[in-house]
């Protein structure tokens, strides 16, 4: 019993391979939105890698990339394909590519598919999270050392800017590390001192922040410094605590959660659509190729002929395809080594 | 004797007529690109419009648009006439328009000779502008609390972080205006109070700047105040000290980026001349060698295409003759009848 069983007549074949001639060339623009969006997403990682610590979200630019590409050049030929197909002498000349362009689509459809998976499987498993929080903290952490990491600390002034937090969480994150390098601490200062000695790590920490953090849209001088201690420094009156310091008030690991978040979001809905396009596609080759194949056992190019998607039914493909891959076994077989005796027909079987 | 005349068959005819509609629909896309970098400066101006004190002269993206506009329309039609020119039949129709429609290309290309100049010559006045606009700007930082002026700071920091820069001519502009307003001045503070009195006029001048003038790219943690007393900071020299802050000015930053785009934009309009030129020259040998052939019935017989009909100097004497007469068409010369009032 075959899978959507349907006949098509010579007009009706006609139609379907203009029609797929016409959504092959939309699916090479497909593949290339795909690839525009993998790069976009390499370049979004690139952006902001010196806060992100893993590894696994690169796989996921590279997979959209070389799955678009795939896309982009299968339907270019699908295109040249279903081009020919609909006349019978042209179709013969293909016939033996078509089968194995139809598997091969399947499998860049499922390659798509995966991809869409990858990117939603990434927003939710909280790998992007642990990858944020771990690769901040450390960000945070070698701030200072500017000769041993010359552009960490430019890179991390320009994430607190441009995406508007500061610290991982809140703005109390910088009293917790060193953020001023010891080459610029007079250490003969006793306020200095003080402080190194009061420290059990003997880390100089001080309730102040980087530049980075302010806001520009607060009404009044940013006060980078004192921020926790009373009395506010000396040309700056107390600020009520109610009110917001005038510094970033989000996380960044908040913040580039959600950026990245709504980013891989897109993408993966993005890459839903390019793979039920595909399947569409795939669907309406694969018709087309049962039709013209049914087409020549008839032999008559303007009759109407019969086209599936499954010869036979769902279960019964599936063990042919399970015993394609047995091996043959040539005990039992009663047709080797008999000598041929007669010229007789040996029918191939379909 | 016509100017530059050239021997046309029927091939080189047809030939000439595609090349110059695929040269056409060029003009079109220049156009369209004229067009939409009018629009483009226009909403960077209304962009930086605060930093200029909403003074700026919107006469260049104006013209762009519309010079984008009417350069469209004048290609297309062009186009259009290349496309008709073989069939003799709608070639008929085009042919009593032809005159005027070079005629209004001559004038249009004098018009974008014109928008060009503007182009480049009115990058002084954005200067102007942009000087005055900033030295307000500064001056007016600190009022986050009156209407009409609270965003300026916000205005003014994100302009000193996004260009780079730091002040109007440098980083010392913030320290001749007061830019910490009075509602955040300790005024109990024997130092504070100090500096307001020895002031003439009762400012709080500082030789510090705001966060927004600090440089990322600094090794070290950012130093706005006492920026002059290189005592008052642990390794500190201001002569030495490069990166600390910017030391562009925002004048000349945001000078060079407004320059940058009205003179590319300038140069494009030149090749936007040259390429009308072209236009015209090309659709005068396609019409000259339409109208001369000798047998209008046979497509294949030759015909020659020219420039000009006569040179160049008798055009031009009949061309002044022809503006005489214009404007003065009741002067009466000897022997003629006046005319009848």
């Amino acid at each position: 019993m075959a899978v959507g069983r349907v006949v098509l007549s010579r007009s009706d074949r006609r139609v379907l391979a203009r029609v797929l001639v016409v959504l092959n060339w939309v699916s090479v623009v497909t593949g290339a939105v795909l690839v525009g969006v993998g790069v976009y997403l390499w370049a979004e990682l690139r952006r902001w890698e010196e806060v992100m610590s893993e590894d696994v979200l690169w796989w996921v630019p590279v997979v959209l990339v070389w799955t678009g590409l795939g896309a982009c050049v299968l339907n270019l030929t699908g295109a040249r394909l279903c081009l020919d197909c609909s006349d019978l002498n042209r179709f013969l000349r293909w016939r033996l590519v078509l089968a194995p362009y139809v598997g091969v689509s399947l499998l860049l459809t499922a390659g798509v598919l995966l991809a869409a998976a990858l990117c939603l499987g990434l927003n939710a498993s909280g790998r992007l999270d642990a990858a944020l929080e771990a690769g901040l903290s450390n960000s945070m952490r070698r701030y200072k050392d500017s000769d041993r990491n010359p552009g960490l600390k430019t890179r991390l002034d320009l994430v607190q800017i441009q995406m508007n937090c500061c610290g991982k969480d809140q703005y109390q994150d910088w009293f917790r590390v060193q953020w001023v390098s010891d080459r610029y601490l007079d250490r003969t200062d006793p306020r200095v001192q003080d402080r190194l000695r009061s420290n059990v790590a003997g880390v100089y920490l001080s309730d102040s922040v980087p530049f980075s953090c302010c806001d520009p849209a607060s009404p009044w001088p940013c006060p980078q410094t004192h921020l926790r201690s009373r009395p506010a420094p000396h040309f700056l009156s107390l600020v009520q605590s109610s009110r917001s310091l005038g510094l970033w008030g989000r996380g960044c690991r908040e913040v580039l959660g959600r950026h990245y978040s709504s980013i891989l979001n897109l993408i993966s809905l993005t890459a839903l659509g390019v793979w039920g396009f595909e399947l569409l596609v795939v669907v309406g080759v694969r018709y087309l190729q049962t039709s013209m194949e049914s087409l020549v056992l008839i032999g008559d190019p303007d009759s109407d002929s019969e086209a599936w998607i499954l010869e036979r039914g769902l279960c019964q493909s599936l063990s042919v395809i399970k015993s394609l891959g047995k091996c043959y076994h040539s005990d039992h077989d009663p047709n080797i080594d008999r000598p041929i005796t007669s010229s007789g027909t040996h029918g191939t079987d379909q | 004797m016509p100017l530059m005349p050239v021997k046309f068959n029927l091939q080189k005819r047809v030939k000439l007529a595609q090349g110059l509609w695929m040269l056409y629909w060029v003009s079109v896309m220049v156009g369209i690109l004229i067009f939409s970098l009018g629009i483009f400066f226009k909403v960077e101006l209304r962009k930086r419009s605060e930093m200029m004190d909403n003074n700026e002269s919107h006469l260049v993206p104006n013209l762009l648009i519309l010079t984008g506009l009417v350069t469209c329309a004048v290609n297309a039609f062009g186009g259009k006439v290349c496309h008709d020119s073989l069939d003799p039949m709608k070639f008929a129709k085009w042919k009593p328009m032809l005159k005027q429609y070079f005629t209004g290309c001559v004038a249009f290309s004098a018009a974008l000779l014109v928008v060009a100049l503007l182009c480049f010559l009115m990058q002084f006045s954005v200067y102007l502008t942009l000087a005055e606009g900033l030295k307000n700007g500064i001056r007016f930082y600190k009022d986050t609390d009156t209407p009409g002026r609270c965003f300026m700071k916000r205005t003014l920091d994100m302009t000193q972080i996004e260009f780079r820069c730091c002040g109007n001519n440098n980083f010392r502009d913030w320290f001749e205006v007061q830019w910490i307003s009075n509602r955040y001045l300790d005024m109990s503070n024997d130092q504070v109070k100090d500096r307001v009195l020895s002031n003439v006029e009762g400012k709080f001048l500082m030789d510090s700047v705001p966060f927004s003038c600090c440089n990322p790219g600094s090794p070290r943690p950012c130093i706005q105040h006492h920026l002059t007393n290189n005592s008052a900071h642990y390794d500190y020299d201001l002569r030495t000290e490069e990166l600390n802050i910017w030391t562009r000015g925002c004048r000349e930053a945001l000078f060079s980026y407004f320059s940058s785009m009205m003179s590319s934009i300038g140069a494009l309009i030149i090749f936007t001349i040259l390429l009308e030129g072209a236009d015209m020259a090309g659709l005068k040998y396609l019409t000259t060698s339409l109208e001369s052939m000798s047998d209008p019935e046979n497509p294949e017989c030759e015909s020659e295409g020219w420039l000009l009909e006569k040179s160049v100097k008798e055009t031009i004497c009949e061309a002044c003759a022809k503006a005489k007469a214009l404007i003065r068409p009741n002067q009466v010369t000897e022997g003629e009848e006046p005319p009848a009032a």
